[in-house]
């Protein structure tokens, strides 16, 4: 029953923001989604059934208010997949929308932006700012805002709302956040403006505060209206928490009704959308902070992704409301599960960031979620149960094996699972082992907690052979059964010479590495960048050497930023657009990729070999060849990355 | 070996919220239970009586209610339960009570008398250490662990990073941590407590107990702002790039590099006895 859960007395009981009524304290945080339609110039950002479906599918997962992030002004646009929340076209769905949400007692807040100074449009049309000036870390200059033209986009915030409050929305955000126009309004750094508009801070507060009671005016004095504020721009230059603190008093004077916590911007985007390097919890501070400067609610934000956490935080007077963005993507039932106290069952973000941002705005996705985005076909329900119960077998617990046998037992399969090794988990158990990676196992945490509840009969130690098979005579079969790593053909080797290993021995065993080590990345993910930061972290003199231009050029970028400040911090050499040609004694020859130039490196004791692996596939066509009824899913098929690999295992689970 | 053990009943503080008009606890409600460090002295207690011989005896001041945690501590293994209970000792405080309870212990026969070092809604730590001084015997503040030879009793003491041992074969009261035992399940029990007024208390002076004998004044109750936090605040006044290292870091400043050792169990054996400061800890 709802409410009942006495452990989160807090986090499950209503609350109110002004009118609008909130049944519990989960508020699923604004977000690009990258779903809106795009037909080209001036038919871009329509909101899509995509969008629709994806908001509805946390409603009907209990958060008490979905966030639903906008950009006002079509001229000036974060994606053309952002839903232009000031378009006309946008109604019905906008309609549809709140509509469909209501149902399940959930509130809709829109949040309204102008991406201003930034966007994730490479190059963009034009950018514009109060000054004319790039964000430090983006190499597009800008346009100084001329007074028609704030006019204008003032008008298009004012449309905005009202569209949407005309359509049975509950309540307005605007963002002076991470990104867009309005935080560089309010940001030394950024307004070097000269007339009424930019120096004192009453004059940079005035752009916003405009478009503050230019809405007010329009909607009405008991429509709320909340800011998602940034609290400090972690930038060299910028704001911090003192003066964001001071913004909230002043915001908090002119009449508006909650505060959303946010920090960073795409200087330091690793802070606004922090990876699982950046602790859980971390901006606790500043919500705590700015619920003590005012009196009206706070959301808090930043690595919120379980319910003791948030009960927590709520107890201990750091908010009044939890933030959830990625939690809600990777789980949209987590409000729901708390309520029914199933902790266990709740799968956690793992800020890895790969499928939500990884994808740079082309569209949300998660790692752990094949439902996200794709709510009408992976969504809530729509697992059914199979039209006859089958045997079952599954060869290989990594996680495409595991993904496999949950979604066959839960639709009522009977599934037994071989592993054999003594652990379930695969590659994970190595990737966990990589610094500030440990959080990754939660994806097998939560497989194998899934089999466990739907009954998996699991097998560890053993081997699966056409014999076992025969004995078993399942009647499906999953080969789940991985791949190995290759070292290259290319690399001449003498046999005597430095020891030379893959990856995956590095991180299986850490007395194979060395004190002078090199490490050959032709993978551009984690296996190299992730055994970089493994071997430098253990004191070992590190070179890495890559085909890409830079390392790490297929790992997601707030990860990879960090990875590389920490490589080169501890005082790694990188070399970038080369190859390896020989490895003789303790030379290696490396070769540029452009140029062919060769060089020779020495006084190596370890060379680690970060290649492409290859399927393991003999049993699978053993099997089929045997007429074996036998679907093979994630490295088996093609060696990939987690998010790949459980999408596979969800389609042949459900294809069983 | 007689042993006393003061007992008081709680609220559940895991429970309890703040009423942030009248900044009053808000008692409705809320379990009431044994304030968790009594009941470890009452742990401690038993198992001295198991191990040693003798007989305990459970003390508490307060309302009629209070009977349910005396019973609680006959059910784990009490012999004697009394509860002290009338109108005239409403409104005492820890004054009052230390007072209170000390006339009655003294009349009792006691070898050693158990205290909680705190309870948990007020977190005073007074009683104690009154009831000491009013019946003129040693004390010990923060006891982890009590235990007899012969005629002496061996009480550790936890202080800081250290753990002091004493010994003394005086009457002593101690003030033991919650953490010091794991307090048993109870076993329902025939026994009852037996309650105990104003009259029955020999010696009292009335002015003494209740309201008339408690100086202390409550001005204002609010929630504290130094309990420890579960999240890390970092100094806004580094500079950005310092700001986003203490949070990577968890708020804990990096000041010198690590460094680590690698190799087989045996070669890191060898390793870690060749470093000199360990010829000051091996034997």
């Amino acid at each position: 029953m709802e409410g009942t859960n006495q452990k989160f007395t807090k986090l499950l009981s209503p609350f109110k923001i002004g009118k609008m009524e909130l049944k519990n304290r989960f508020i699923f945080l604004p977000h690009l989604t990258g779903y809106a339609i795009d037909e080209g110039w001036m038919d871009c950002g329509l909101f899509s059934e995509r969008n629709i479906q994806h908001y509805v599918e946390r409603a009907k997962g209990g958060a008490a208010a979905v966030t639903v992030s906008q950009n006002v002004d079509p001229h000036s646009m974060m994606s053309d997949e952002y839903p232009v929340g000031s378009d006309p076209r946008n109604r019905e769905n906008f309609r549809r929308l709140a509509e469909e949400v209501h149902k399940y007692g959930c509130r809709c807040i829109t949040q309204l932006n102008h991406g201003g100074h930034n966007t994730l449009k490479n190059p963009p049309q034009i950018l514009v700012a109060p000054s004319q000036m790039p964000e430090p870390s983006c190499h597009f200059n800008t346009k100084e805002l001329e007074k028609e033209e704030m006019e204008q986009i003032k008008d298009y915030y004012v449309k905005a709302a009202v569209l949407q409050q005309g359509v049975g929305w509950d309540a307005v955000e605007l963002k002076i956040a991470h990104d867009g126009l309005l935080r560089t309004f309010i940001s030394p750094l950024f307004n070097k403006r000269e007339d009424e508009y930019g120096g004192s801070f009453e004059n940079m507060m005035r752009y916003p505060l405009e478009i503050i009671e230019a809405i007010r005016k329009a909607v009405g004095p008991d429509y709320p209206i909340g800011i998602r504020l940034c609290v400090d721009e972690f930038i060299e230059g910028g704001y911090s928490m003192e003066y964001g603190l001071k913004v909230a008093r002043r915001l908090e004077e002119a009449g508006v009704d909650y505060l959303s916590t946010d920090a960073g911007s795409f200087s330091s985007f690793y802070m606004e959308i922090p990876p699982a390097v950046v602790p859980l919890g971390f901006a606790l501070y500043m919500s705590a902070e700015l619920k003590k400067t005012v009196d009206i609610p706070v959301i808090a934000f930043g690595r919120i992704n379980d319910p003791v956490q948030a009960e927590m935080l709520l107890s201990e007077n750091c908010a009044d409301l939890v933030g959830m963005c990625r939690q809600l993507i990777c789980d949209p039932e987590t409000p729901n599960k708390t309520m029914r106290g199933e902790l266990d069952d709740i799968r956690h973000c793992i800020a890895c960031n790969e499928g939500c941002l990884g994808n740079d705005g082309i569209d949300v996705e998660c790692v752990q979620n094949p439902g996200a985005g794709r709510e009408k076909y992976f969504g809530i329900g729509t697992l059914t149960p199979a039209e006859a119960g089958k045997k079952v077998l599954v060869i290989g617990g990594g996680i495409s094996g595991m993904k496999a046998a949950e979604i066959a037992a839960k639709r009522g399969h009977s599934v037994s699972l071989y592993e054999q090794s003594d652990k379930l988990g695969g590659q994970v158990l190595l990737i966990e082992k990589m610094p500030y990676r440990a959080e990754v196992g939660e994806v097998y945490r939560y497989l194998k907690y899934q089999l466990k509840r739907h009954g998996v009969d699991i097998h560890l130690n053993t081997r699966v052979d056409r014999q076992l098979v025969e004995q078993e005579a399942p009647d499906v079969i999953i080969a789940a059964t991985g791949s190995v790593p290759v070292i290259p053909d290319y690399i001449k080797m003498d046999e005597a010479g430095i020891r030379v290993i893959d990856c995956r021995q590095a991180m299986r065993h850490l007395e194979l590495i060395g004190q002078k080590v090199l490490i050959f990345d032709d993978i551009g993910y984690y296996q190299a960048g992730g055994t970089a930061d493994y071997v430098t972290a253990l004191g070992a003199d590190t070179t890495i050497v890559t085909t890409s231009n830079f390392l790490g050029c297929d790992i997601e970028g707030t990860n990879n930023t960090l990875l590389l400040k920490r490589l080169y911090e501890r005082g790694a050499e990188i070399i970038a657009s080369h190859t390896i040609s020989e490895i003789k004694g303790d030379k290696v020859t490396i070769r540029n990729v452009y140029s062919q130039a060769e060089r020779v490196l020495g006084g190596y004791d370890t060379v680690i070999i970060a290649a492409q692996s290859s399927s393991d596939n003999q049993l699978y066509k053993e099997l089929k060849a045997a007429g074996k009824d036998i679907r093979a899913v994630g490295d088996c098929v093609a060696p990939r990355a987690i998010e790949q690999v459980i999408f596979d295992a969800e389609l042949a689970g459900r294809g069983i | 070996m007689n042993i006393v053990v003061c007992i008081k009943q709680v609220p559940d503080t895991n429970e309890v919220q703040i009423n942030k008009e009248t900044n009053n606890l808000v008692r409705e409600g809320v379990p009431s239970i044994m304030n968790p460090f009594d009941e470890a002295g009452v742990e401690l207690s038993l198992r001295l009586k198991e191990n040693y011989g003798g007989k305990v005896t459970v003390v508490s001041m307060g309302p009629g209610q209070a009977e349910e945690v005396l019973q609680q501590a006959l059910d784990m293994g009490a012999d004697e339960a009394y509860l002290l209970s009338d109108r005239t000792f409403a409104g005492s405080d820890t004054l009052a009570t230390g007072y209170l309870l000390s006339q009655f212990i003294g009349g009792l026969e006691y070898d050693l008398i158990v205290c909680g070092a705190e309870a948990i809604d007020g977190s005073t730590g007074q009683v104690g250490p009154i009831i000491a001084e009013n019946l003129n015997i040693a004390q010990f503040t923060y006891v982890n662990g009590i235990a007899r030879e012969g005629k002496k009793w061996k009480i550790t003491r936890s202080v800081g990073k250290y753990m002091e041992q004493h010994e003394t074969e005086q009457k002593i009261l101690v003030c033991v941590m919650r953490q010091s035992a794991v307090p048993r399940e109870g076993k329902s029990c025939g026994r009852t407590p037996e309650k105990v007024g104003a009259g029955a208390v020999e010696g009292l002076n009335p002015d003494r107990v209740g309201s008339a004998g408690s100086p202390t004044r409550v001005v204002k109750i609010q929630m504290s702002d130094s309990r420890q936090k579960s999240y890390v605040v970092i100094d806004d006044t580094l500079p950005a790039r310092e700001r986003i290292q203490m949070i990577i870091n968890g708020g804990i400043e990096q000041k010198a590099q690590v460094e680590f050792m690698r190799g087989s169990a045996e070669s890191l054996a060898q390793k870690i006895l060749s470093i000199p400061e360990m010829s000051k800890v091996l034997p």
